[in-house]
């Protein structure tokens, strides 16, 4: 229990951590809001009372408490881009994200964790699912959405190159090569990862044990190879996870989807600072709650971390 | 009960040849790696063409005995924008893994030194970046500082900082616990006498596999924020640029730029990874 | 004697090593009667463990091996899977020398000691009861507590015991012991020893016992074999052996090792012990032995009865008594 509590705590740490060095840093960069939203013709005094209407002329600490404050209940300010709350901003985009790094999740859960254990049942295939992780991994999301679309898309037809669809099935036709384009990678990490804990497992000694005492192979398999092997994959899953939403930005871009990351990139070069904050914000939070609940399911399975983390 | 095998008296094995034989794979993937350096250093010799010029009358040209590739939508040469293209995208993640190879090593070696509270604190600051990804905090990193080359390269460069450090402090905490380190200390040098001359060419093997593996990271990240256009700008050749320059050309049914620029892409990580891999091994074996 | 409840006659093993098959054992024939305690003695790397791993049918994937193991008359190697399951499952069981990394570290105990019997359709509450009473008889009182613990939270030789207990819940009758006390510290060694020595003759199992320790096996065994280079070099009574070896490694192994009360100077065998694909056309202790002869270098000794006992020695007769080994030779070599 302490160390559950403990590893909650590390991460609220990170998170605040994180707000304060994103939120200095972005504050630190040059250039004025304030001018930016008066627009060209403003005069000074129209300026200077945006500030103060903003609360730019307080100090910075003060600006990051009312702002952390404010962004825990979900106000992150306007949009310098869009003359709108930030909030208002993200609530639709959100969910095409989530969509998106969730389908991205099940392929890499279904292809990754499938092409790592397809060794176990043939030796042969071991050689195959290396090369194939091995270039897999290599791929950036960028090539493999460009790839999947000059395939899919162009030559074969069978999905539609941009654009978010509508309706369930749409979104799932939408999503489904930008999805892929964002797994890519990662299954091939997954795959290459579970194939050499699963090996790693089965050359242990207390897999022979279990041999020797006669048990069939399927529960051999079961008990004492994969039941091992989940320790690495599941830590590996949390970083899958946490690269995903990394990956989203890149491949919402590609793909011009309507997502956070889109939004981010697009933000980012309009100078749109306080979405730019709230986006990253957003995206640090997420990827520390993956590796967060990795840790968790890290120490729900292995009892010798329990044991020394009590003691 | 004693070993009965401990009294027996043990010669040095007579089949001791077997180390640094060069390894054919490794020299092939070196040699790859050496001629990609080679056309980037050597582009202006070897790039058939200007990689800024074009001739819009042959925009997106098929492939010729003139045009390897054929051209792009503005009729610049594809293969001599690659050639040139390589500059970049191969300077970048090395500046990337010089700067946070030197940080990483230093951070980790004085944390294991000085241990305490200084141990802690980077420990911690370590953790911390390591849980955001590299991508993100270059591109927050471009949000303050800008497009171009500085700012994702000194982001990316903090974001690998601890893929080195942290495997280094770990492996460094351990050979300062052995005790050829303190005779070394009884003997009367010091401390950085000590980290530079008997630590760092003991964890050599692994920092060398930790930032060839990271370099292949930085490749794609570095590549990705010229992808989204953040950062070094058209007309440059690079190849994420090109890569995102050759999307509009792609949907027109002209692949090839984008296609390539990727592939190379591609081929690099996947060999500068085996590279990796290889002295991960070593450094297994060695370790 | 009746019919061996184990045969091995003319073992040989090939193992893949960098991608070539080399050879870890050369000829292993002895037999095993049911009920007795056989030791297989020799310094580690002459194939012990890879004898104990033929008899089991666990050795590495694409191993070779020729010659025969048979089980009550029937081949091992022949069986067909189920065959093999039912004689792994009830016939045989295997501790091995470091329980640490032979049991599973992230099951409990009580999984450990449980799932040979649940796969056999045995109800868990008679699993557990079973499991509890043969813990009893391994010397840990709290059993019912002990199988929810884990492997970590027991000491090594609880471990050990833990791992005893598990071979026998399935009743098996020839159980193989690969230096089951070797990780262990020596006041705990003399108990797990006498804990297999008296559940052994209690339950009339036939026991192979490996070790490197001659004095140890003459200890607990009815006969034992030496074992070097894949070789086994001599085979016979414990006592015999331990007593009147004939066979100079035997010899120099015995003496290679300081006796308490003894002020004798330690032997030395010369030049260190070779593995089986390092041996020559001729006897394997050849290259290390101070009487060998052209005649030895050049033609391969089998087993044959000398006095009481098989030795695989050409010299055997004329050496009897008369072996030793001295540090000079050592630094001659």
């Amino acid at each position: 229990m302490r160390s559950v509590l403990r590893i909650i705590g590390t991460a609220a740490g990170t998170l605040l951590a994180a707000s304060l060095v994103i939120y200095g840093a972005l504050a630190l960069a040059p250039g004025d809001p304030a001018t930016e939203l008066a627009g060209p013709r403003a005069t000074p005094r129209l300026i200077a009372q945006i500030r103060h209407q903003y609360g730019l002329d307080r100090p910075l600490p003060v600006r990051y408490w009312s702002w952390l404050t404010g962004a825990v209940h979900g106000n992150f300010g306007i949009s310098l881009q869009f003359r709108e709350s930030v909030s208002a901003l993200l609530a639709p985009r959100l969910p095409v994200t989530l969509e998106l790094v969730a389908y991205a999740s099940v392929i890499i859960f279904v292809f990754g964790l499938g092409l790592g254990l397809l060794p176990s049942l043939s030796a042969r295939l071991n050689v195959l699912v290396t090369v194939t992780a091995g270039v897999g991994i290599a791929v950036p999301t960028f090539v493999a959405a460009l790839v999947l679309v000059e395939v899919f898309a162009l030559k074969l037809g069978w999905f539609p190159a941009v654009g978010t669809g509508t309706g369930f099935a749409g979104q799932v036709e939408h999503l489904t090569l930008p999805a892929f384009a964002l797994a890519f990678s990662w299954a091939a990490y997954v795959a290459q990862i579970s194939r050499a804990s699963v090996r790693e497992q089965q050359g242990r000694e207390h897999v022979t044990t279990a041999r020797g005492r006669g048990l069939p192979s399927p529960l051999v398999f079961r008990r004492h190879v994969l039941r091992n092997a989940a320790m690495p994959i599941v830590t590996v899953s949390g970083l899958t996870v946490a690269g995903l939403i990394a990956g989203s930005i890149v491949v919402e871009t590609a793909f011009g989807i309507g997502g956070l990351g889109s939004l981010l990139v697009q933000s980012v070069s309009a100078k749109d600072n306080n979405v730019v904050l709230a986006i990253s914000m957003i995206l640090v939070v997420a990827f520390v709650l993956a590796t967060t609940l990795s840790d968790l399911a890290h120490l729900a399975l292995d009892p010798r971390i329990r044991a020394s983390a009590r003691s | 009960m004693s070993l009965a095998s401990v009294n027996l008296v043990t010669v040095e094995p007579a089949s001791g040849r077997r180390r640094t034989r060069l390894d054919p794979a490794l020299a092939g993937i070196g040699a790859v790696l050496v001629l990609l350096v080679l056309a980037a250093v050597l582009a202006p010799l070897i790039a058939p063409y200007s990689p800024d010029q074009g001739n819009i009358l042959i925009a997106n040209a098929p492939p010729s005995p003139a045009h390897l590739l054929g051209t792009d939508a503005v009729g610049r040469d594809i293969v001599s924008r690659l050639i040139y293209g390589a500059r970049l995208s191969l300077l970048g993640p090395a500046l990337i893994i010089a700067l946070a190879t030197t940080a990483g090593v230093t951070l980790a070696i004085s944390a294991v030194w000085i241990g305490g509270w200084y141990d802690v604190v980077v420990s911690r600051v370590l953790d911390l970046l390591f849980a955001i990804p590299g991508l993100l905090v270059a591109i927050i990193a471009v949000a303050v500082l800008g497009t171009g080359l500085i700012a994702p390269v000194l982001a990316l460069s903090l974001a690998y900082t601890p893929y080195i450090a942290r495997v280094l402090r770990s492996v460094a905490l351990r050979e300062r616990r052995l005790a050829y380190i303190e005779s070394v200390q009884l003997a009367g040098f010091s401390g950085w006498a000590i980290c530079l001359r008997h630590l760092l060419p003991n964890v050599m093997p692994l920092i060398r596999a930790q930032a060839t593996l990271a370099f292949g990271a930085a490749l794609v990240d570095l590549a990705a924020i010229s992808y989204l256009g953040l950062g070094v700008q058209p007309p440059t050749p690079e190849w994420g640029i090109m890569v995102s320059d050759g999307q509009a050309s792609l949907l027109n049914g002209y692949p090839l730029e984008s296609i390539s620029a990727g592939f190379l892409i591609v081929v690099v990580v996947v060999l500068v990874n085996l590279l990796g891999d290889r002295f991960a091994i070593r450094a297994e074996e060695a370790g | 004697m009746s019919a061996p409840l184990l045969e091995l006659d003319r073992l040989a093993v090939r193992l893949p090593v960098h991608g070539e098959l080399s050879t870890v054992i050369h000829d292993a024939s002895f037999e095993i009667a049911a009920g007795e305690a056989l030791g297989l003695v020799g310094e580690s790397g002459s194939g012990k463990s890879m004898t104990a791993r033929a008899i089991m049918r666990l050795l590495p994937p694409r191993a070779e091996i020729s010659g025969s193991v048979s089980y009550l008359g029937q081949s091992v190697p022949g069986f067909s899977r189920s065959a093999l399951r039912d004689f792994r499952a009830t016939q045989i069981a295997m501790i091995y020398q470091d329980p640490r990394a032979h049991i599973n570290p992230v099951r409990t105990n009580g999984d450990f000691l449980l799932e040979a019997m649940l796969a056999q359709g045995v109800r868990p509450a008679a699993a557990r009861e079973r499991a509890v009473g043969l813990l009893a008889q391994v010397g840990i009182a709290d059993g019912g507590r002990r199988l929810r613990q884990y492997p970590h939270q027991m000491s090594g030789g609880q471990l050990q015991r833990i791992m005893i207990a598990a071979a026998l819940v399935t009743s098996p009758r020839l159980l193989l012991a690969d230096e089951p006390t070797t990780a262990l510290d020596v006041t705990t060694q003399a108990e797990v020893m006498a804990i297999l020595g008296d559940l052994r003759v209690e339950r009339g199992l036939a026991l192979l016992f490996i070790t490197h320790d001659l004095d140890l096996a003459a200890a607990v065994t009815d006969r034992m074999a030496v074992m070097y280079a894949g070789m086994i070099v001599e085979i016979g009574s414990s006592q015999t052996i331990h007593q009147d070896a004939l066979h100079p490694y035997t010899v120099g192994l015995l003496r290679s090792r300081p006796k308490i009360g003894s002020r004798a100077r330690i032997w030395v065998i010369p030049g260190r012990p070779v593995s089986a694909f390092e041996a020559g056309p001729g006897c394997v202790f050849a290259a290390r032995c101070p009487y060998a002869t052209g005649r030895c270098r050049t033609e391969r000794p089998g087993l044959r009865e000398v006095e009481r006992q098989l030795v695989a020695c050409h010299r055997a007769e004329e050496l009897k008594g008369s072996v030793s080994f001295s540090a000079e030779a050592a630094i001659s070599d």
